[in-house]
């Protein structure tokens, strides 16, 4: 570095590049910003930072501070906030009228003194439109009004907040509705404005998916509110999950002016949540007309089969009761010949057999007395035989045993000693030969009467 | 013929269906009375769905309030 070289102080160098600035820049411009960062201080001045993002890649190409003071604030707040009905927020872009400031201290600045609120409209709509657009080209955005809307939307999953009064609302018109219809209400809390509200929709339409085959509809409701609480109604992903959702989606957000990107999607949309309660109302009233038109076709064509059955069985008697009837009585004439026919013929037969029979008995009992007689004669001839027989053994027998008789009565010892003959016993033995005697034996002899004893003497 | 409990729209669609029949003239009259009778019930039921609390429904609600908390 060269001592010889002029320097100057900080402080000169800043109010250098001030003098610049101020003479080479128009007094002010109309610029784009979006606003990265909002705050509002005590003093009541509004300090915003600026930012340019590529809008594909989302990074950041400028950036700037920006003040509106407390004064021009009072005047362009409202006018913004009531054209728009928008608030100042981060994420919105703006059209500002801007003075380039730099201070010799505070730096580089903006000094807003103005601004287009018809530009930020635009921007909005312009996004709002890009979103639709790409749901069409994504094919998606019909997919839930293609959805058959229930034949009775009874059990209904509601998204809103708890707090809400449109929520209250909704519950007491829908349980107390004059025709005594029957809701099934389940809520399904979730923000219903602000940066959360995206994500706690989804989180709520997630957990309501969960019971897909149970309701028959999904509400998302709330009461009215400023324009810009609707912002997160024109959010893509909560769109694109609603038209994915496979149950009818109905809204009722209050939107005062525009439909919002989700009004636009779901199968339904409705104003209020008073309307959305009118028009399910309305469903049953439809069901109900639907259910009686049916009962009554059913009861008139009954009817109507009925009376036809009824003529027609009254024709089939007027013209059946004489056929029939004389049909009877042929039929009866007829049984009573055939009835006669087989009485006499049955008679015939039965005299026929009895002939038979008396002539069989009559062999009968003639062969019966000629067997009997020759058998008779037979048995008498056998008798006959056999007592002379009987006799003629018993006589032989009479005469053998009469000989035996005489004989045993003459071989009899006592009849023989009575002639005479004597028996002679020697040690009570019979003698029959003297050779069985020697002399002096003592002998015993039995006469007839009496005994004697002696002694041998050759 | 026990009463099941089917929805509200296949209710409707069964009692269709008896209607179509009954208009086509086919049936006999037993089978006429006795598939009248059973839209005679369905209706019943169906009437029943709109104005009355089914236990069933209130169990189930029931039950995502516990498994919710």
């Amino acid at each position: 570095m060269n001592p010889a070289e002029k320097h100057i102080t900080l402080w000169e160098l800043n109010k250098e590049v001030k003098g610049v600035l101020k003479n080479n820049l128009l007094q002010y411009y109309w610029v784009i910003g979006e606003i990265s960062e909002i705050k509002i201080n005590i003093s009541g001045h509004c300090y915003i930072e600026l930012v340019e993002k590529n809008e594909a890649t989302d990074i950041l190409n400028a950036k700037a501070r920006a003040i509106i003071w407390a004064s021009t604030l009072r005047k362009l707040q409202p006018y913004f906030e009531t054209t728009t009905n928008l608030k100042l927020t981060d994420g919105i872009k703006i059209l500002v009228k801007v003075i380039v400031e730099f201070h010799e201290l505070y730096g580089y600045s903006l000094n807003i003194i103005d601004i287009d609120p018809t530009y930020t409209i635009g921007e909005l709509a312009r996004k709002k439109q890009e979103i639709i657009n790409k749901l069409i080209k994504e094919g998606v955005i019909n997919m839930n009004k293609a959805i058959l809307f229930p034949l009775l939307p009874q059990k209904i999953a509601v998204i809103s907040s708890e707090t809400a009064a449109g929520f209250r609302d909704f519950i007491d018109q829908v349980n107390n509705n004059p025709y005594n219809y029957k809701f099934y209400v389940k809520l399904f809390p979730a923000y219903m404005q602000g940066e959360e509200a995206e994500q706690s929709i989804i989180t709520a339409l997630d957990n309501i998916y969960k019971y897909e085959d149970f309701f028959d509809v999904v509400i998302i409701i709330r009461g009215g509110g400023a324009q810009s609480d609707l912002d997160c109604f024109n959010n893509y992903w909560l769109a694109y999950h609603i038209t994915q959702f496979p149950i009818p989606v109905l809204t009722g957000i209050g939107h005062e002016q525009d439909e919002s990107v989700v009004d636009i999607v779901a199968h339904t949309q409705l104003k209020t949540p008073t309307a959305v309660a009118e028009f399910l109302i309305s469903k049953f009233q439809n069901a109900e007309n639907y259910i009686n038109e049916l009962e009554n076709k059913i009861v008139n064509i009954y009817a109507d089969i009925i009376n036809k059955e009824k003529s027609r069985i009254n024709r089939y008697l007027l013209v059946l009761t004489p056929t029939v009837t004389k049909m009877i009585s042929e039929n009866h004439n007829k049984l009573n010949v055939i009835q006669l026919n087989i009485l006499s013929g049955m008679q015939k037969m039965m005299s026929n057999r009895t002939q038979i029979l008396n002539l069989l008995i009559q062999r009968m009992k003639s062969l019966s007395k000629e067997y009997i007689i020759k058998k008779s004669q037979l048995f008498i001839f056998i008798n006959k035989r056999f007592n002379n027989s009987f006799k003629n053994y018993f006589s032989n027998k009479n005469y053998k045993l009469s000989i035996l008789g005489k004989r045993s009565h003459y071989l009899d010892p006592k009849n023989v000693l009575k002639l005479g003959y004597s028996i002679t016993y020697h040690n009570n033995k019979n003698i029959k030969s003297s050779s069985e005697l020697e002399n002096d034996d003592l002998i015993e002899t039995v006469l007839y009467k009496g005994k004697i004893n002696s002694k041998v003497a050759k | 013929m026990g009463k099941l409990n089917i929805s509200y729209a296949e209710a409707i669609k069964q009692i269709e269906e008896i209607l179509d029949k009954i208009e086509s003239e086919e049936l006999d009259v037993d089978e006429l009375s006795n598939k009248v009778k059973k839209a005679a019930d369905l209706l019943k039921l169906c009437k029943m769905k709109l104005h009355e609390t089914e236990e069933d429904i209130r169990k189930i609600l029931d039950e995502m309030e516990t498994n919710a908390s």
